[in-house]
């Protein structure tokens, strides 16, 4: 990874992207600091590249939140778009230093969660359309396999991930889609160690 | 109805396989704990062995090798092969039993008619007996997605995410060395699994590519006779129709990521005698085979279908996947198939990934493999 894939991408400051804070004031006091810096937007628009290690620990705290719902998953409420988005937005990009989030690789109206999933004992089938930064990523595949392991792991496991690339962003969209979706692919994906290391990587900006 | 019958913690992470010895009353399991279990498929279920250390990673199959149909006096011992994705294949078996009527299992007394002697079956299939690690055979170049015998257990093949298929050549009564016979590289990706013919040298893959292969041997050359286009994704498995194993019909079921059940048919043409014919070599007869679509299954599954199993008892398929549903299909008169039984979440919200037929007290039963670690035993 000399030469990066997409050395000009576009990004998306931390205070733009979608975040259930605003509505959930019972928080913690920390946590409405945090959320009033962020709709003050304190953060100066022109450091953003050099904003991406503070801006990393925003949503990790909104994903804070959903790990605590974990604990108590007798009473877990039902899982929705944004709790999806918060916890893959803060994964890292394998070649920039930032976010999928900033880079609109994932997107919260590209993420689709089903309303009725009262029923704990029924599987349940998630969505989520990712978007390359460009349309001859070689990384897409690698970010699509960051999400699904990221997901597997926070989610119960009646939950089905689907990952697909947004419609025409992709020059090799269905075979990168067959690859992702393919259950023994992605298991002996996980058992390498190579790959592994770097989803950690990836992973590590995330809570 | 489908009713639970018994559910065995095998494994601590997802069981990929499942194999019941074809007359002995076994079961084998693999997993992604890089283990397979021995089961005796009793209604106890005990746990006669754990085979391990022998995987780096997930034990992705394994099968029982065939019996030998020959030779009554030759004590012939249980064995079977496991594929994983650390590209190796490993075959276990037992020793020799020792003669061990001094100190026979208590519980052999209870109920049991014949109380003197223990039959070869209770030998062979004894807690006794130590399973031990008999071949590694290498030569795939990454995982092995499946492994399996023929039927007089002389030939076993495995196939891999290297697009390849490989065909070994053994002694089935010693095991003592895998020679590769052929290479088969028709396909155009990974190969998920594969089959052979309950009775016939035919074999059948089935491919991430979307097709499955047929395989036949002719003139020592084994060569790819044919191909079955027609699902829409991923062909995840495939099975021979046991039914129809002594006669020149041939069916093969095949389930896909596309959500259908498919059964493709051709015929035999049965070779006059197996003797050298000296007029075959010099014109060479056409080998390929027809093969046509019989028909296409009702669409029950929501998610991608992952087994296929055929009954020879009943004639039934069962087929599962990653909806979690157990589905049986029968077939009526006119040759059209209805669903016998659908049944929901089989292993809870897992997925579930292998599905057999077995006998279990002359009745016959349906054995699944999760996520969850479980081997599941329904009644049908």
């Amino acid at each position: 990874m000399d030469d990066p894939i997409n050395a000009n991408p576009t990004i998306i400051d931390v205070s733009e992207l979608p975040t259930r804070l605003e509505n959930e004031n019972k928080k913690g006091t920390g946590e409405q600091l945090v959320a009033q810096i962020v709709s003050l937007s304190l953060l100066p628009k022109s450091a953003k590249v050099s904003a991406s290690s503070t801006s990393s620990q925003v949503p990790d705290l909104v994903s804070d939140s959903g790990s605590e719902d974990d604990e108590e998953d007798e009473e877990e409420d039902p899982v929705d778009a944004q709790e999806i988005f918060d916890l893959i937005s803060s994964i890292s990009d394998p070649e920039h230093p930032l976010t999928l989030a900033q880079l609109a690789v994932v997107n919260l109206a590209d993420i689709y969660v089903p309303d009725h999933q009262a029923d704990k004992s029924k599987i349940c089938e998630i969505v989520i359309k990712i978007t390359p930064t460009i349309t001859h990523c070689s990384l897409a595949t690698l970010i699509g396999l960051g999400i699904r392991v990221r997901l597997e792991r926070c989610l119960p496991p009646r939950f089905r991930i689907k990952i697909l690339i947004k419609e025409g962003t992709h020059q090799s969209e269905n075979q990168v889609n067959k690859q992702l979706n393919d259950k023994e692919r992605v298991a002996a994906a996980c058992e390498n160690d190579q790959l592994l290391t770097v989803i950690s990587q990836m992973l590590s900006s995330c809570k | 109805m489908v009713s639970l019958i018994r559910t065995l913690d095998a494994h601590t992470d997802k069981v990929w396989s499942v194999s019941v010895h074809p007359t002995l009353p076994l079961i084998a399991t693999a997993s992604t704990d890089k283990t397979a279990c021995i089961y005796g498929l009793n209604e106890k279920f005990p746990l006669l062995s754990r085979l391990e250390d022998a995987h780096k990673r997930s034990v992705r199959s394994v099968a029982f090798k065939p019996p030998l149909t020959a030779s009554a006096d030759f004590l012939d011992l249980p064995a079977v092969a496991c594929g994983s994705f650390d590209s190796t294949i490993s075959v276990w078996g037992i020793d020799e039993p020792e003669d061990e009527e001094d100190e026979d299992v208590d519980d052999e007394y209870d109920d049991d008619e014949n109380t003197g002697k223990r039959s070869q079956s209770d030998i062979l299939c004894s807690p006794n007996n130590q399973w031990n690690l008999m071949a590694i055979i290498e030569g795939h170049e990454n995982e092995v997605k499946s492994v399996a015998w023929n039927s007089h257990g002389n030939l076993l093949a495995s196939c891999s995410r290297d697009k390849t298929v490989w065909i070994w050549e053994t002694d089935p009564e010693t095991l003592e060395e895998f020679e590769c016979i052929s290479v088969l590289n028709d396909h155009q990706h990974d190969i998920k699994h594969i089959v052979w013919h309950p009775t016939r040298n035919i074999l059948a893959s089935s491919s991430y590519d979307d097709t499955v292969r047929i395989y036949k041997e002719d003139d020592d050359e084994w060569s790819c006779v044919g191909v079955l286009n027609g699902h829409a994704g991923t062909v995840w498995c495939s099975a021979f129709d046991p039914t129809l194993a002594s006669t020149s019909t041939i069916r093969l079921v095949s389930v896909s990521d596309d959500l259908t059940v498919k059964i493709w048919k051709s015929t035999v043409e049965e070779e006059e005698s197996e003797e050298a014919n000296p007029i075959r070599s010099s014109i060479r007869k056409d080998v390929e085979m027809d093969w046509e679509l019989d028909v296409e299954l009702p669409v029950v599954h929501t998610h991608p279908i992952y087994s296929v199993a055929w009954s020879k008892e009943s004639g039934r398929i069962a087929t599962v996947g990653s909806d979690g549903k157990l589905v049986v299909y029968k077939e009526k008169e006119d040759g059209s198939w209805i669903v016998q039984y659908e049944r929901e979440s089989c292993h809870g919200v897992f997925e579930i990934n292998c599905v057999t037929w077995a006998q279990l007290n002359e009745k016959e039963v349906i054995i699944t493999a999760g996520d969850d670690g479980k081997i599941n035993v329904w009644e049908v």
